[in-house]
């Protein structure tokens, strides 16, 4: 299972080449054999837990702050390049090299908070929400004039070139890495939103903002963690993303910021649970659509923000969504 | 468009303009309002009152459906609306004022009132943007009848100033003189007192009775204001956690006691 | 001032125009007009979307879905059927379009009508959508398109695109279309739809109760920006001879907010002046992409750089500057002329 992409910079296009043996075509359904088909699966998974891991970081910030940081796309971006340099310019071992990189983009967040949107916050929400565009702007540009708009390589530890063979069934070690180490990382997650002071306090700003202030939660302390928390999970899945897809450029984040949101606004407004499961819906759909309609393996785009619409129309507060009205 | 005069018909005799029958809204969990009934006739000025939260906005947005009715039937004009949008019902004739001043804060007082007449334009964008005669006779009918309001209202003068550079007191008149814009037959008040010295209302209680008059209006008027509900209403209805409680005369109201454990003694310390 | 004197300088000043557009078409630089043909295409694009954005408040992040269908829509209308087939040499043209040639104007507006049509059915569902999703809703409808773009290899030759356009675009052709989308975004700001859809953008719950209808005016916004943003797409396409889906991404987007953020929502005269010297600006500033000798050393040129220069322009005028650099002055005549004379002109 290979795939390919454009060697134009500014666009990425995912394409699964389909394996050219083993399948039959039925009115453009693939019927496959069980271990093409698990293979695929696993391959959905992780990738569902991919995009999940964003959604979910970028519906954090949006269920306390209200803000659709557009901007979170290319954190993840960062934090990709981050860790290329920490493990390249100072040969740190690949696992601190990561570590501190995640550090290094949590902190970006809080910066990118204090500086761009803290500023803003007594303003109308669209001028945070423009701030938010100007930032993803802002990184993207500064990323090609700092990092360079040639593609570099994301250094890929040798455990996780493996591919694993059950019997007949291929996998990439990568894939269970990636699904063991997002369930730990929900399970820490869900730790500290339900069980610590911090969690309890974002939690209680999402619901009602004037009100938590009233309360004496320290209001700035809370958003600058919530973006650091954000900003955290975005780096840990750039880093299953790169180890899935090792060239790194500039724009990378524009593709699975552009999932995150679609899969938190099809989850449901500020639903950390319909972000994760939104995020995990996209994962399949984009492995299982070129896999079973490879005719239509192009359309997958198309036919995914397609859905979005769909699920705005009928559910505008997603699935998962609650309806939060304005007071008249 | 401005009526100059009016002929007050002994009660029995006027016709129901709005009725509402066993509305009830339901919030989730939360009855808003229980079984209101309401039966308001042509040049009524009816008084709504009733505790914090005892679901008086929330009548107004049922009758302008900002949102649904839970169960029952609401009629204007013999018109069911119980399901018409909005904008649909204002053009029909029922104009309201918001108990937090929405005005648009972007344009001048002159533009605030302006746009009301938008619900009501007869030239399409073409004759707008080309700006034909029939589009230019109404731009200017829309100008002259603007500053009748202004001058109704006594804000002339301020014609030009951002909407939210004014007084409060006088952004409450400015949003009264907006709602009148859209020529309704019944005006919905809430709170318009609301942050005024006792100057100021004796002067919106005598803006109140001109209008009725001029403008041939049904009014209902939500307010805390007690030295506004008794010197100007006919006859109020007393809500308490959605419940109709009362209903009768200033008179009646102010003897009755139920009325007077759940909220008159409160009202006291305004009057 | 009266209206028909207002009426009457504006005239004049549209005479004043054509007569520089002739001599500019004649003698000027061909280095220099281009630059001025990406100028005013840029003032379509800025005016059109702060119709949308600005000043009915709706945060659109479409507007490059709409000049790609206005592109396409007319590069494939008033191409010649031969260079159409030596285009699409991976997968033919359908049929009539690879037959169809039709001149450049109504190309242009076709494109433009096509635009319309997609900002119809992206206006529509936009009603059902919280105020900062719709900007995601329409990112991913530009992004839809660019997807679509890039796989119907039967109608718009899928990534390859479209090359060799003839060069129809011109100095007539971008000054009118932008004196006209100037005039009518006026005209309509300045009426009562106008003022309707800017009591949508301050308050939409107030708006439709006053009897505005929510729909009808968001949909016209949407469909009228969006007719412009086409008609650019298509002046675009010609004048760069080569379109392809992927130069109509949200980048192109950002760029038109750029421009209208810093010229400021809602305001048209800002929106004119910033996009005219923003296309000037991205000239000049592609200094610092080259090389350069100071003081006998060569700095190496970055490339990237003018746009990174923009991002923080765009980021201080957001911080600082948050209702753009014109704020909310718009230029009128009566302005203007009391520049000159000391004397206080009626406004009438």
């Amino acid at each position: 299972m290979a795939f390919c992409h454009s060697h134009v910079l500014k666009n990425q296009c995912f394409r699964f080449k389909d394996l050219q043996v083993d399948f039959t075509n039925l009115g453009g359904v693939v019927i496959m054999d069980i271990s093409l088909f698990l293979q695929h699966l696993v391959n959905a998974i992780s990738l569902g837990f991919v995009f999940g891991l964003v959604a979910v970081g970028y519906a954090l910030v949006y269920g306390v702050v209200k803000l659709v940081n557009f901007a979170h796309g290319d954190v993840f971006m960062m934090a990709a390049y981050f860790m290329f340099y920490t493990s390249l310019i100072f040969g740190a071992p690949w696992l601190s090299a990561v570590i501190l990189g995640i550090v290094l983009t949590s902190l970006l967040g809080v910066s990118i908070e204090k500086v761009a949107y803290k500023p803003l916050r007594k303003y109308p929400r669209i001028n945070s929400l423009v701030s938010s565009i100007g930032m993803s702007f802002l990184l993207q540009n500064f990323a090609v004039v700092v990092f360079g708009g040639i593609q570099r390589s994301f250094p890929v530890p040798e455990p996780m070139k493996k591919t694993l063979v059950f019997g007949e069934i291929r996998v990439q070690a990568v894939s269970i890495y990636t699904i063991i180490f997002s369930i730990i990382v929900v399970l820490i997650l869900t730790f500290i939103l339900q069980k610590t002071k911090i969690g309890l306090a974002m939690r209680i700003l999402s619901r009602d903002f004037d009100t938590a202030r009233l309360m004496g939660i320290n209001v700035n302390r809370t958003i600058s963690f919530t973006f650091a928390l954000g900003s955290a999970l975005a780096a840990v899945s750039a880093v299953f993303w790169a180890l899935r897809y090792p060239q790194i450029f500039p724009f990378m984040g524009q593709y699975p910021g552009s999932r995150a949101f679609i899969a938190a606004v099809v989850g449901g407004i500020g639903s950390l649970k319909g972000a994760l499961i939104g995020g995990f819906v996209l994962g399949l759909l984009t492995v299982l659509i070129p896999a079973f309609f490879p005719e239509y393996s192009g359309y997958r785009e198309a036919f995914i923000f397609l859905l979005l619409v769909l699920v705005l129309i009928f559910k505008p507060n997603g699935l998962f969504g609650q309806e939060v009205g304005e007071k008249v | 468009m401005i009526a100059t005069q009016t002929i007050q018909q002994p009660t029995s005799e006027k016709k129901t303009i709005l009725r509402m029958e066993h509305v009830t809204k339901r919030f989730g969990g939360l009855v808003a309002v229980s079984d209101f009934n309401l039966d308001l006739k042509e040049g009524e000025l009816l008084g709504l009152i009733g505790p914090n939260g005892a679901g008086k906005t929330t009548i107004f947005n049922l009758i302008t459906h900002v949102f649904p009715v839970t169960e029952g039937k609401i009629e204007f004009m013999g018109r069911d609306i119980t399901k018409l949008k909005t904008d649909k019902i204002i053009r029909l004739g029922i104009a309201r004022t918001f108990q937090n001043i929405r005005l648009f804060g972007s344009m001048t007082v002159k533009e605030n009132i302006m746009t009301a007449f938008h619900a009501h334009l007869k030239s399409d964008l073409f004759s707008a943007v080309a700006f034909l005669p029939n589009y230019q006779r109404e731009e200017e009918h829309i100008h002259s009848m603007t500053w009748e309001l202004m001058k109704e209202v006594g804000i002339e003068h301020l014609a030009d100033y951002k909407a939210t550079s004014l007084p409060y007191g006088l952004q409450r008149k400015l949003e009264i003189a907006r709602a009148l814009a859209t020529n309704p037959k019944l005006l919905l008040l809430d709170e318009p007192a609301a942050g005024m010295n006792p100057d100021e209302t004796l002067e919106l209680n005598k803006l109140i009775l001109d209008i009725r008059e001029k403008f041939k209006l049904t009014i209902i008027v939500i307010e805390h204001d007690m030295k506004v509900i008794m010197n100007i209403c006919e006859r109020i209805i007393v809500l308490d956690h959605g419940v109709t409680i009362a209903e009768g005369t200033p008179e009646e109201i102010q003897k009755n006691p139920v009325v007077i454990k759940a909220y008159l003694g409160a009202g006291d310390e305004d009057a | 001032m009266k209206r028909s004197t207002r009426v009457l300088l504006s005239i004049l000043f549209i005479i004043l125009i054509y007569v520089f557009v002739f001599f500019a078409e004649k003698y000027m630089d061909p280095f220099i007009k281009r630059i001025l043909n990406t100028g005013f295409i840029y003032v379509i694009l800025a005016v059109s979307l702060n119709l949308i954005n600005g000043f009915t408040g709706q945060f659109s992040l479409g507007h490059a879905g709409f000049m790609a269908i206005g592109a396409y829509t007319s590069a494939l209308l008033y191409m010649s059927p031969e260079s159409k087939m030596s285009n699409f040499f991976m997968e033919p043209l359908i049929s009539p379009l690879d037959r169809i040639q039709i001149p450049f104007f109504w190309a242009i507006i076709v494109g433009g009508l096509m635009a319309a049509l997609a900002g119809f059915i992206v206006g529509a569902p936009s009603l059902r959508v919280r105020g900062d999703y719709l900007a995601i809703v329409t990112y991913g409808f530009s992004e839809i398109i660019r997807s679509l773009f890039n796989n119907l290899q039967n109608i718009t030759n899928g990534p390859l695109g479209l090359k060799g356009l003839p060069t129809y675009t011109n100095l007539w052709w971008t000054v009118s279309w932008a004196i006209i989308t100037v005039i009518v975004v006026r005209r309509i700001v300045d009426s009562s739809y106008g003022r309707a859809l800017k009591s949508i953008r301050d308050d939409e719950v107030a708006a439709e109760n006053l009897g505005i209808n929510l729909f009808k005016h968001k949909v016209l916004a949407f469909v009228i920006g969006a007719f412009f943003a086409g008609v650019a797409g298509g002046l675009l396409g010609s004048l760069l001879m080569t379109i392809d889906p992927n130069s109509f991404s949200i980048l192109f987007t950002y760029q038109i907010i750029t421009i209208i953020l810093l010229g400021g929502l809602g305001n048209i005269t800002g929106s004119v002046v910033v996009a005219i010297g923003f296309a000037f600006l991205m000239e000049a500033l592609r200094f610092v992409e080259m090389p350069m000798k100071i003081f006998g050393i060569t700095i190496p040129g970055i490339l990237g750089m003018r746009m990174l220069i923009f991002s923080i322009l765009l980021m201080i005028t957001i911080l600082f500057f948050r209702k753009g650099l014109f704020g909310e002055r718009e230029f009128t005549w009566e302005g203007f002329v009391r520049l000159f004379t000391k004397r206080k002109v009626n406004q009438q």
